[in-house]
Parts: C-alpha cells; structure tokens; sequence
C-alpha cells in the first residue's frame, strides 16, 4: 500500500477531529446564548464573541490539512504515490497535534464560553473577563497547530 | 456528612434552558429589594410595589391584599409551566411536581376522614388534575393512581385504622412513602441529594418535637423518615433515647451540627432548616450548563415566593417590619 493514503489519513485527522470539536464548542454556548437572548436581546453584542471563540479550531485544523496536502502534491496537482509507509505514518503523526488538541480545547472553550454568556445575564461588566478565560484555551489549540505546522514543515 | 455532595454534570441538552434560566435569575429579589417591599406602608402600597417587577402581570389586577394567596399560586403555577417548557423531560417533572400530589393525597384522605370536602385545600400543582384526583377519592378506586401514590393512599390508611383512627399517622405513613419516592428518584443526583438532605433535616426536626413532647421513644420508630444521607436506622441504634443532649455526639461533625444551636426555638430551628437547605439549592448556582441551574432557579424562585406571602402575612397583620425581616429565608 502506498504511504501517501495513510497521509491522506493524516488530512483527514487534522479537518476532522478539529471540526467535530469546533461544532460541538460552537454548539453548547449557543444554545445558551439562544435561551439568553429570548430573555435579553439586547445582549447579543456582548455574548457574540463566546460563540467565536470555539470556531477557530476548526480554521487551524482545516490549514493544517491544506498544509500536509500541499507537501503530499494534492493541491499541485501530482499527488505523491511513490510516498512510502514510514512517510505516510511521519504526515499522519503530525496531523494529530491540530486534530486531538483542537478537538479537545474547543469542547472545554465552548463550555468555558458557556459561562460566559450567563455571565453575560447576570454581571454584563464582567463578560471580558471571561473572555480573557476563553483565550486561555485558545493558547493550546494554537500550540498545536504550530506544532504540526513545523512537524510538516520538517517533512521531506 | 460533613459537607455537601459534589454535583457535576456535563448534560449540554440543557443549555439553552440555562441561557434562559441565567437571564430570569437576574429577576429575582435580592435582599434589598425584600427590604424595600417591607417598607410599604401595606397590603395596598406592597401591592403597588410588586406592579413594576416580574410579578406586575398578577398584582396589577388584584384589587385586595387578602387575596394574595390565590396571586401567589397562580405565580407558583405559571413557574412550574414555565419550567415545564424549558425542561423536556416528563419523568424529571413528575418528581418536581410529585410532593404536591403526595400533599393532596392527604388532603383529600383527611377530608374523608372528616366527611368534609378538603378539595379547596388541594394543589393545583400536582401531576394529577384536581378534578379527576376528587373523583378517584370519591369513588375510591385508588388502583386509578399512578403506583407510588396508590402505595402511599393505602399505606396512610392502612396506619390510620390500625392507631386507633389517629390522622397523625396517616400524615407520617404518607410522608414516609413520598421520602421514599424522592429520594429514589433517578433523574438528577442533584435533586435526589436535594431531598435526601431534606429528609435528615425534617428527621432531626422529628426527633427534637418527639424529646419535646416527650414521645420520642414511642414514635420515633414510626416517624423517622428514610432516604436520608443518615440512615434512619442509625439514627434509631443511637443512644438517642438516654437524653437529647446525646443528639450533639450523634450530629458532631455533620453539615447538621450547627441546627442544634437553635434547639430552644422551633420557629428559629425552623428558619435555620429552611437555610440549610436553600444553601444546598444555591451549591449549584455556579454550574452553566446541566438541568441544575434549572432546578436550582425553580427552587429559588419558589423560596422568593413563599418570602412574598410571609411579606404579605406580615403587612396585611401589622407585624413590625424587623419581625417580618427575620421570618424571611434568604
């Protein structure tokens, strides 16, 4: 079998696992911010940001794919399929920094956004605050996608 | 137990029930708006007062402050409705709503007992229609009951004819079954720990009325509730019976430990029971997501409520304004 299905598998990782995690981070804090809003209205502005946040994981994971499909020759247009297992494998561990971290922190950022947006009902001066809190999260899900992104890099 | 149970959940179907929740908590009278509503002059001036907040739709077409009663069930009723909506789950409002069934079920009992109708007396907060609740006690074909309540129904009756008719049993008999049916619900470990700390507080406030009355070796058998975070059995094993100053070895240690201070006042013990327990409902008040916000604001709000009519008691009698004060749980 050629490596270059097992990188495919690596592009997949990094799309998938991120995504999955932004929907779900995305999802759980906007559900709240739909029960808070049919309450006060006017709070959007405040409570838009918790529903931001969680959604980037899915962008890192999405340029951490495009990044390993350029090295495998997919998005050239000559895909490498003399790539051997062993290579496969190095594209396929390098995608999973972006993929499992991504996963991971945006479900605890959407939970963490949460917070905030209830936050948001009750103590509108300190909504920042938690923002603040959210960027926490943010900060390993950026730590994987540069690790992965050097991890490629560093690939033949 | 020295401390509160530990509640954590991660159930996100709830979230948007908290969204909402999070946002009708910042209606809720704080201790300063309680202030201000005991100042009014009276029943009229504390009616006005209510006109502007959450309460205004109620209070604005009550004429007379001797009927607020009826106002505050009615605020009571759209609350549980209002809860029912945000909560898709029949089996969690069963047990929400299960201890006003196991209210009526005495009610109507009592009211056979005394050849009275006691229907006026009933809840209209209960899982069962009141109507078909009045025709199920009058026909008496309890097998109509939903099957805890049909327990409970012949259980109360049961211990009233084999006392010498006396209703006091009825009351513990069906008490015990609702204790038992609380505290056994699987729907929230939150709820569940809720009325399990309820039955060790109404236990403790058992045993010391019994010391009291002097009974307690006669009835503590029948009258301990179980389902308790303390075993009801441990509670009867103890050396209780020797003096009521052995309740502070028994309780050393506990979350209860602090009630026995209030020991010489029923009406204090009783305002620091109500405390303790509201403390329990506010344990939660920091989870964002979960059924626990829900149920911790349904408790909340219900609490605020019962402050209203001691309010209104207060101001329609003429009870000074720090007396009403110190009555009220917050």
């Amino acid at each position: 079998m050629s490596g270059f299905w097992i990188a495919m598998a690596g592009v997949g990782v990094a799309a998938f696992l991120s995504g999955i995690g932004s929907s779900i981070g995305v999802g759980i804090p906007s559900r709240a911010a739909a029960g808070l809003l049919s309450e006060q209205p006017d709070k959007f502005g405040k409570i838009f940001l918790f529903i931001v946040l969680p959604s980037t994981q899915g962008f890192y994971g999405f340029i951490g794919a495009m990044v390993i499909m350029m090295k495998i020759g997919l998005l050239g247009g000559s895909p490498n399929f003399d790539m051997t297992m062993v290579e496969g494998f190095q594209y396929l561990m390098a995608a999973l920094p972006v993929g499992v971290l991504g996963l991971m922190s945006a479900i605890h950022q959407g939970l963490v956004c949460t917070s905030g947006v209830e936050l948001a009902a009750k103590q509108p001066e300190s909504t920042m605050k938690v923002v603040i809190f959210a960027v926490m999260v943010e900060t390993y899900a950026i730590l994987g996608f540069v690790t992965t992104f050097f991890m490629v890099n560093a690939l033949g | 137990m020295n401390r509160f149970p530990k509640v954590r959940t991660l159930d996100t179907n709830y979230a948007y029930a908290a969204g909402v929740v999070s946002a009708k908590e910042t209606k809720l009278f704080d201790s300063k708006h309680l202030e201000q509503l005991i100042s009014s002059k009276d029943g009229r001036e504390l009616i006005a007062a209510l006109h502007d907040s959450d309460y205004g739709h109620f209070f604005r077409q009550l004429d007379s402050p001797h009927r607020f009663e009826e106002t505050l069930e009615d605020a009571r009723i759209e609350l549980y409705n209002e809860i029912q909506d945000l909560i898709d789950n029949s089996e969690l409002l069963n047990v929400l709503r299960a201890r006003f069934d196991f209210h009526n079920i005495t009610v109507l009992l009592k009211g056979k007992i005394a050849e009275e109708d006691f229907l006026p007396y009933c809840s209209r907060m209960g899982t069962i229609p009141l109507d078909r609740l009045a025709s199920i006690f009058e026909e008496e074909r309890y097998n109509r009951l939903p099957d805890y309540l049909k327990k409970a129904t012949e259980q109360g009756i049961e211990a009233y004819y084999a006392h010498h008719h006396n209703p006091q049993l009825l009351n513990i008999r069906i008490d015990s079954a609702m204790a038992d049916f609380l505290t056994s619900n699987e729907e929230s470990d939150y709820l569940r720990s809720y009325y399990r700390v309820w039955v060790d507080v109404t236990n403790l406030k058992t045993i010391l009325r019994l010391f009291f009355l002097n009974r307690y070796k006669e009835l503590a058998e029948y009258a301990l509730l179980s389902g308790g975070f303390i075993a009801s059995e441990k509670i009867l094993s103890w050396k209780l019976q020797e003096s009521v100053e052995s309740l502070e070895g028994f309780y050393r240690g506990s979350i209860y430990a602090d009630l026995l201070k209030y020991r010489a006042s029923f009406s204090e013990l009783e305002k620091a029971c109500e405390h303790l327990l509201l403390l329990y409902i506010k344990s939660v008040a920091y989870e964002s997501i979960g059924v626990e916000p829900i149920i911790c604001y349904l408790f909340l709000k219900e609490n605020e409520i019962r402050n209203l009519r001691l309010i209104f008691i207060g101001k329609i009698n003429g009870v000074k304004d720090e007396e009403i004060k110190e009555r009220l749980i917050i």
